[in-house]
């Protein structure tokens, strides 16, 4: 077990009486990209947001490499794990490079060296962003500032990425080069992670090694993609009937979802914002 | 592929060198401004002569100009430095563009002190001016350790603060107009003026203690450049997982910005405009990184007051125009000239 870049356990949480998480585990390997599946409100951007120590379990632990979390400091946190929120907007129009510039902070003091700004500029060649680095962050689309803020978190170096919804506000071709980028990010970087909460559950069966499918505040199921995404699970946990087949030409998982599940059962679940 | 680390480096020395500009131009704005007023102009040499006292005083020259216009070009720098700073600090933290350092009713706080101490009559050591400015600062105080209390909070956000300041200057409002209700005709003319903003009040002994504040507290306002940019971009769950504490950042970041705030508007009067155009006419010219933002928008702070006040002094002379008029005056069709050409770059 000493090679486990992520280890949550027993994560409770409740905003005022309404409980959002109620023991969940988490562990994370290197090299790993995990999937986060689960309706609105499952608890699934509170869970990320914990991972993270933006907000802190009522119970449990969360532990990046050998440390918790209450040991490290915000900046060494920052070193360990990078977090990219849903969405972001701005009040004032910075560049984009000093945007990604941010992903350095844990690392100076005040002075930034030539390798830092190298960094930022790698980093926006990788996701291709280099003609937009001169450009008023605040005048870019949602899905590119979105990304500005992923080459931020890569500029962070760390080795676990939370990724809160990477591919919300893209078109399909940006949603796959994004999802294609993650996996390149973790495969080819050592001792690298991610963990994405997504709704493309295509996507997910595609591009992550292991779902988690959450429900209600609790981990439902845990496993690679073909063993969760079934279709009895769907339909418990997303109320929709679907149905499941492998594509003959590259083997992925297919998932088709037909309708939702029939008026009766749907009495059962509670629906609030996902937090 | 574009040289994005070549651009970035070069574009990071044009801004050192338009801040090094800016300085220049705002000492030897200071020294011409000393040289101006209602008696005998003087050349920049004569005035560096005369203020370090190489060349023989004629009369009076050396008084003036040591006991009135060195006080009111010092506030005027430190004073503009300050309070742009304090306006570029405070947007920063609570991530608003429209915060200058009045929001926090720091300056409401500052005008009800002064407005106790001219009703009610005190004065210290027979002094009323003393009690004046006294009284003013103790409430500007009062409002910073509200400020101070209100960061301790576990559920205290950028709006609260925002909202308490609202919350202040309503107050405080309120009691100054309901003491000008029963206050004397000269009361109310007394603490009209007060209220003006003026940069005749401190004596060289005055100038010189802000200043000297002023240049102990701006390094702190330094040193929390990239927390500022954290928190400006992404606000506070950005700003955690960047590895900035958003919390303590902002509450160190108000105290510094309201105590600057206070110990200016005690010894100017209000001073409104400079805190809200100063940032934003830096943020034009320089952009928005705090790095070179935040010692920009000083030297733009201590460089608009200067002029807006060597303006008022001089142009219908011997009157006195207060600062705080000349500033809206000069500075808001200027602000308005800005924003309209959208001559901003970077």
């Amino acid at each position: 077990m000493s090679n486990v870049l992520l280890k949550a356990e027993r994560l409770e949480f409740s905003f005022g009486e309404r409980l959002v998480l109620n023991g969940v585990d988490l562990t994370v390997q290197p090299g790993e990209v995990v999937a986060l599946l689960g309706r609105n409100g499952a608890g699934k951007t509170t869970l990320l947001k914990m991972l993270n120590g933006l907000l802190t379990p009522a119970r449990g632990t969360v532990m990046l490499g050998n440390r918790t979390l209450d040991e490290l400091s915000l900046p060494e946190r920052a070193r360990r794990s990078a977090y990219v929120p849903q969405s972001i907007t701005s009040a004032f129009p910075m560049r984009v490079i000093d945007v990604v510039l941010l992903g350095r902070r844990p690392y100076v003091t005040w002075r930034l060296s030539k390798n830092d700004i190298k960094i930022a500029s790698d980093t926006l060649a990788t996701l291709g962003l280099d003609a937009f680095a001169f450009r008023r962050f605040t005048e870019l689309s949602g899905g590119e500032r979105q990304q500005v803020v992923m080459a931020k978190a890569l500029a962070q170096e760390a080795s676990l990425l939370l990724l809160d919804e990477p591919t919300s506000d893209l078109d399909l071709n940006n949603q796959i080069g994004v999802m294609k980028r993650i996996r390149s990010v973790v495969d080819d970087m050592d001792q690298r992670a991610a963990v994405i909460v997504m709704h493309d559950l295509n996507a997910a069966a595609a591009y992550a090694d292991r779902v988690v499918l959450m429900h209600e505040g609790r981990v439902e199921a845990v496993g690679r993609p073909e063993e969760v995404l079934t279709e009895a699970n769907l339909a418990k946990v997303f109320m929709v009937e679907a149905s499941i087949d492998v594509a003959p030409t590259d083997g992925r998982l297919r998932i088709h979802v037909h309708d939702e599940v029939s008026a009766s059962v749907m009495h059962h679940t509670k629906q609030g914002d996902e937090r | 592929m574009p040289d994005v680390v070549g651009a970035y480096i070069e574009g990071q020395r044009k801004r050192l060198a338009s801040l090094f500009i800016a300085s220049a131009l705002t000492l030897v704005a200071a020294l011409l401004s000393m040289g101006f007023g209602s008696s005998e102009s003087l050349s920049m040499g004569a005035t560096l002569r005369l203020l370090f006292g190489l060349q023989a005083s004629e009369g009076l020259q050396r008084e003036i100009l040591l006991n009135l216009r060195l006080p009111r070009v010092l506030v005027a720098l430190a004073g503009g430095a300050a309070l742009a700073m304090a306006g570029t600090m405070m947007q920063g933290v609570l991530g608003n563009p429209l915060v200058s350092p009045l929001t926090l009713g720091v300056a409401s706080g500052a005008g009800l002190g002064a407005a106790l101490a001219i009703v009610l009559d005190i004065s210290v050591f027979g002094q009323a001016e003393f009690a004046i400015l006294g009284n003013a600062f103790l409430f500007a105080m009062m409002v910073v350790a509200i400020i101070i209390k209100l960061g301790d909070m576990s559920t205290v956000t950028a709006e609260s603060y925002i909202l308490v300041g609202i919350a202040i200057t309503f107050i405080a409002g309120a009691m100054v107009q309901t003491m000008q209700y029963f206050a004397t005709d000269a009361q109310i003319s007394q603490l009209t003026h007060w209220s003006f903003g003026s940069l005749s009040r401190p004596s060289l002994q005055h100038a010189l203690w802000i200043s000297l504040f002023v240049v102990v507290m701006l390094p702190s306002g330094l040193v929390a450049a990239w927390d500022l940019n954290t928190l400006a971009v992404g606000g506070d769950d950005f700003a955690a997982a960047t590895g900035v504490d958003p919390r303590s950042t902002r509450r160190s970041v108000l105290i510094l910005s309201a105590t600057l705030t206070a110990v200016v508007i005690s010894f100017t009067g209000i001073i409104g405009f400079l805190g809200l155009v100063a940032p934003h006419v830096s943020r034009l010219l320089v952009g928005n990184d705090y790095r070179t933002l935040l010692p920009f928008s000083a030297v733009m702070g201590a460089a608009v007051l200067l002029v807006a006040d060597t303006i008022g002094r001089t142009l219908f002379a011997p009157i006195v125009l207060p600062v705080g008029v000349m500033l809206s005056v000069i500075g808001g069709p200027f602000f308005l000239y800005l924003l309209l050409s959208r001559r901003g770059r970077a």
